[in-house]
């Protein structure tokens, strides 16, 4: 059998990506530059400790807010699409459980895996109901459609469980002496295990994507969606699997955040547009990258927000719009992000 | 029933349209003086401040493409502006509001900017943004516009030289009714001109396809930041005008919520049009008042029913059943309706003829005729566009070869 | 049900044909391209469409995939298959290297192999990768680089190999020769050879190039302005005047 012979090539060097990762680790330096730098004055000013516990309680946040940002660039990969609703279906899916936790008295980690259940089985159906009828260049009717569904949501939820918030159990030991000590700083567990279960979440994509089908079949639609078809991808399933995912994702999101701020129909607002940015920040079709940008909006919140007073509670917002304006105007891809984004 | 044709600019055509303005100005300016209750006046009013509102949407989001949930972030700023100025200085509110306008227009400018290189759903998250902040700003600035309490006004007084007489209930009403409705009616006018212009294309052309539109001349960052600045304007003018209909304000007027209901609004009455503004404002005072009031009276749900909660479940499907039943709102909706009736023929444009050859073959040769049904006979094939090096051409007929399959074996 | 004497004399009588096109239209939108095709593949047929840009070549291929709306009989294996989408027709066989060559370029070359057997269940798929890494050791020297790295004539012979890996009874080429060099274009043609001699495969290379596509096929179409003027065995389209004068140059 002869076989196809050319001219033996030096080498081969993988171009793209020595260039993309070339191109992150300078974005990372950039924001581990200015993070240390303020780091260094927070330290200098206000003691070692102090610092440590407000980074930890900063990364509690920022590992929430990643995980909602991370269901947003699950969608946003295969499909293009912003779910503006993500936050109250996530609001949803955490009254749903906290339901299943007062009025059928289960266990709240079994609440919460059903309440994902059944937002993962929403989000599917959300998907095939209201989404796929529409071309994906649409982009005006998508937004208006995901928008009306955080109307019809955020309302139906207020409906049905009232506007007065509520608390909501926490998965993990919390409060008064649930916590390690590391010195004079207080490691809670709900700190750790936050961090534990988005470890966990990434750690399950990351095996998902890369080994199995249905990981293969979302890779391949994130790539190009008529490509994925000439190779036998249902892009409409494929399609409606990632916001099965992404839904049971923000509802886990959504039932460990609760704890901390209570539960009412808008608790998941703010945490949108945070999550936005850190998404933003982080690279749109970045999964690690979701969750790095969420970890640095939480650290930066809370270290402003401790360390300058004079901001105010308000000032997250304000800082999810800046740099959410700041990153699409400089590093549209954002840190981890691909440079492709719109051109022309 | 049969079809009415008429030609667009003949002499019925125009007396249609006239007609139709006259009927139009008719039932706009007796509307007030048609009943007594000061609540509906009211409502008449409203309706009037929120469609210059969704105009300004409409001119931001129909005609030039921009999708911007950030709108009542500009309609607070007017309102704000107004009623700050006039609280705290002492200004007429009428002065206040070209203060507001041209706030507005800078605001919008500066949002504008990032959006000339953020597209599509990149930008409507900066509109997010951007409306969330507003309420932030006003808590944060709380000694300026009053946080969480707001900010009251006296009533705009009724000058003296006006016909109105203050000591009827619906008096005052109804003269606010016809200040915002005359305020109203120039915003419109000037909209309408501005799409009518070299501007106007431009925005469409920019919404339609910005490399195009670019490719032909067209300053696309220029349009872009002149619809946001404009879009804005129109917004402070709507928060303003607002702010004169009833002078109240609170952090939570002006949210995202807002922006998402004047959306719904826009869709509603039709995204691509002027007039479709009104519909849509009429839609969106519907919603939000007579919705909420209907369900409570109904007794729907029970003792928990939560009127906003109803008007936000019902927006939400609306706003669905429009996007996917009638994407051109109202207006659309209404058009289709009229053309059952009603066909206008439209003017070919002037000096047509001259795009005819005299021999009556077609001028440009198709490479694949629009519609074509199989002849017997194979039309003259004309040379693909861009054919091979080698000019020769193989000819329409069938070489003596195999046949092509028409015939059977 | 036989098609219309598509053998040329000497052979013996085809049955079924794997590829049966008849009165075949196609239309983006409004505009329609295809004005009634008529064309067949035999199960183990190498069949060349020859036209020039515009003729329509690209869109006969993306109707029988699917992907644009016909109105027409298409049969595979005589099952119609009008109603399918895309994604099925590669379940059924069907296998299309399209003309941006249809890779992922933002996996690596064994992913794309492996993306390529998508649709199989059975176990021979790293088997088959292998034959492939054999077949073109380039694309085994550079397995983990992302596709989109690689040259335009790796490219193309990952795209073949990726549509081969789904072990199709029908492949379909898009203009492969596109962009290469001519050597490129003969080692890509004597695998394509090569792979046709040894399985029972239909193959259908829609190609501008018409010298070296009439060498692997059997028969050819001859495509312009959205029909069939002319039809014949690869050496008697080769004789033909009027195609030697517009494809070949000659």
């Amino acid at each position: 059998m002869t076989t196809t012979v050319s001219a033996a090539s030096p080498r081969p060097v993988d171009v793209l990506r020595a260039d993309r990762r070339r191109t992150a680790m300078t974005n990372i330096a950039v924001v581990a530059g200015l993070l240390a730098a303020f780091s260094i004055w927070a330290i200098w000013s206000g003691g070692l400790s102090l610092y440590l516990q407000r980074v930890l309680d900063g990364t509690r946040n920022g590992v929430l807010y990643g995980m909602v940002a991370l269901a947003l660039v699950i969608v946003f990969k295969a499909t293009k699409v912003i779910n503006f609703a993500q936050g109250a279906m996530a609001m949803f899916g955490t009254f749903v459980a906290a339901t299943l936790i007062t009025s059928w008295n289960l266990p709240v980690a079994l609440a919460v895996l059903i309440a994902m259940a059944l937002s993962a089985a929403a989000g599917a159906g959300i998907e095939r109901a209201v989404i796929r009828p529409f071309d994906p260049d649409n982009h005006l009717g998508i937004v208006i459609v995901t928008l009306s569904l955080y109307m019809a949501i955020n309302a139906t939820a207020a409906l049905v469980w009232g506007n007065d918030p509520r608390g909501f159990p926490s998965l993990f030991p919390a409060g008064g002496d649930n916590y390690l000590a590391l010195g004079d700083i207080r490691l809670y567990y709900t700190t750790l295990g936050s961090w534990a279960t988005i470890a966990l979440v990434v750690v399950a994509l990351h095996l998902m994507l890369a080994r199995t089908r249905m990981g293969l079949a979302f890779r391949a639609v994130a790539n190009s969606v008529e490509n994925a078809r000439l190779i036998g991808v249902d892009v409409g399933r494929t399609v409606q699997q990632s916001w099965a995912i992404a839904a049971a994702v923000g509802t886990l999101a959504g039932c460990l955040l609760a704890p901390m701020t209570n539960l009412d129909p808008v608790f998941m607002d703010k945490v949108l547009v945070y999550s936005f940015a850190a998404a933003t920040l982080g690279g749109l079709d970045s999964i690690s990258g979701s969750v790095l940008g969420g970890v640095i909006v939480g650290l930066t919140i809370a270290l402003l927000t401790g360390y300058l007073p004079g901001l105010g509670g308000e000032f997250g917002i304000a800082l999810a719009f800046f740099v959410i304006i700041a990153v699409l105007q400089f590093r549209p891809a954002g840190l981890l992000g691909r440079k492709s984004q719109e051109r022309v | 029933m049969a079809r009415i044709t008429l030609t667009e600019g003949s002499r019925q055509h125009r007396a249609l349209q006239m007609g139709i303005a006259a009927i139009g100005a008719l039932v706009v300016l007796t509307l007030p003086l048609l009943t007594d209750e000061v609540g509906a006046i009211e409502t008449f009013t409203q309706i009037a401040c929120y469609a210059v509102a969704i105009l300004g949407l409409g001119l931001l989001t129909g005609y030039t493409g921009q999708i911007s949930i950030g709108m009542s972030a500009f309609v607070g700023l007017g309102a704000y502006t107004t009623i700050i100025l006039v609280v705290d200085h002492g200004w007429p509110y009428l002065a206040t509001i070209p203060v507001g306008i041209v706030l507005c227009l800078i605001a919008g400018a500066l949002v504008g900017i990032p959006a000339l290189r953020i597209r599509g759903l990149y930008l409507v998250t900066v509109t997010l943004a951007v409306a969330a902040l507003f309420p932030v700003l006003v808590h944060r600035f709380s000694d300026l516009t009053g946080g969480t309490d707001g900010k009251f006004a006296q009533d705009m007084e009724v000058p003296t030289w006006t016909p109105v007489d203050p000591y009827v209930r619906a008096g005052v009403p109804r003269l606010h009714y016809y200040i915002i409705v005359l305020i109203a009616a120039l915003a419109f006018l000037v909209a309408w001109n501005v799409v009518r212009s070299r501007v106007g294309r431009a925005m469409l052309a920019v919404r339609d396809s910005e490399l195009s539109a670019s490719a032909n001349g067209v300053p696309v960052a220029r349009v872009k930041v002149f619809a946001f600045a404009l879009s804005a304007a129109y917004g402070g003018l709507a928060g303003s005008l607002l702010v004169i209909q009833a002078p109240v304000v609170s952090e939570t007027r002006f949210d995202l919520f807002l922006s998402v209901f004047l959306l719904v609004g826009l869709i509603v009455g039709g995204s691509g049009t002027i007039i479709g503004a009104i519909p849509g404002a009429i839609a969106f005072v519907a919603l939000r008042t007579y919705i909420a009031d209907w369900t409570e009276a109904l007794g729907l749900l029970g003792a928990r029913a939560e009127s906003g909660q109803i008007v936000g479940v019902i927006s939400g499907l609306l706003l669905l059943l429009f996007v996917f039943l009638l994407p051109g709102g109202l207006v659309d909706g209404l058009g289709t309706l009229r053309r059952r009736f009603l066909v206008v023929i439209p003017r070919p444009p002037a000096g047509w003829q001259q795009y005819i050859p005299a021999s009556g073959a077609p001028a440009i040769a198709h490479d694949h005729p629009v519609t074509e049904r199989p002849t017997g006979s194979r039309p003259p094939v004309p040379p693909p566009a861009d054919a091979p090096l080698v000019s020769a051409r193989v000819p329409g007929t069938t070489a003596p070869l195999q046949r092509t399959s028409h015939e059977k074996g | 049900m036989t098609a219309a004497a598509t053998a040329p004399a000497g052979s013996t009588p085809t049955p079924t044909p794997l590829l049966s096109m008849r009165g075949v239209r196609a239309s983006y939108g409004e505009v329609e391209v295809l004005h009634g095709i008529d064309l067949t593949v035999g199960r183990d047929e190498a069949v060349v469409v020859l036209g020039a840009n515009g003729a329509g070549k690209t869109t006969l291929l993306r109707s029988i995939c699917r992907m644009v709306r016909t109105s027409g009989e298409i049969l595979l294996d005589g099952a119609s298959v009008t109603g399918r989408r895309t994604h099925e027709m590669v379940g059924l066989g069907v296998s299309l290297v399209p003309q941006g060559r249809g890779t992922l370029t933002e996996l690596s070359v064994e992913d794309n192999l492996r993306a390529g057997a998508y649709v199989r269940r059975d176990d021979s798929v790293e088997a088959d990768i292998e034959y492939w890494y054999e077949t073109f050791p380039r694309l085994a020297e550079r397995r983990s680089q992302s596709a989109g790295s690689l040259s335009g004539g790796e490219q193309q012979m990952l795209a073949i190999a990726r549509a081969m890996m789904s072990r199709p009874r029908l492949l379909l080429l898009d203009e492969p020769s596109l962009g290469l060099a001519p050597l490129v274009v003969e080692q890509l043609f004597e695998v394509l050879g090569q792979v046709t001699d040894e399985r029972a495969i239909g193959l259908v290379v829609v190609e501008q190039n018409a010298d070296i596509a009439l060498r692997v096929a059997r028969r050819g179409y001859v495509l312009e302005a959205g029909r069939v003027v002319l039809t014949g065995s690869a050496a008697e389209l080769r004789d033909n005047d009027q195609v030697r004068r517009a494809y070949l140059g000659y």
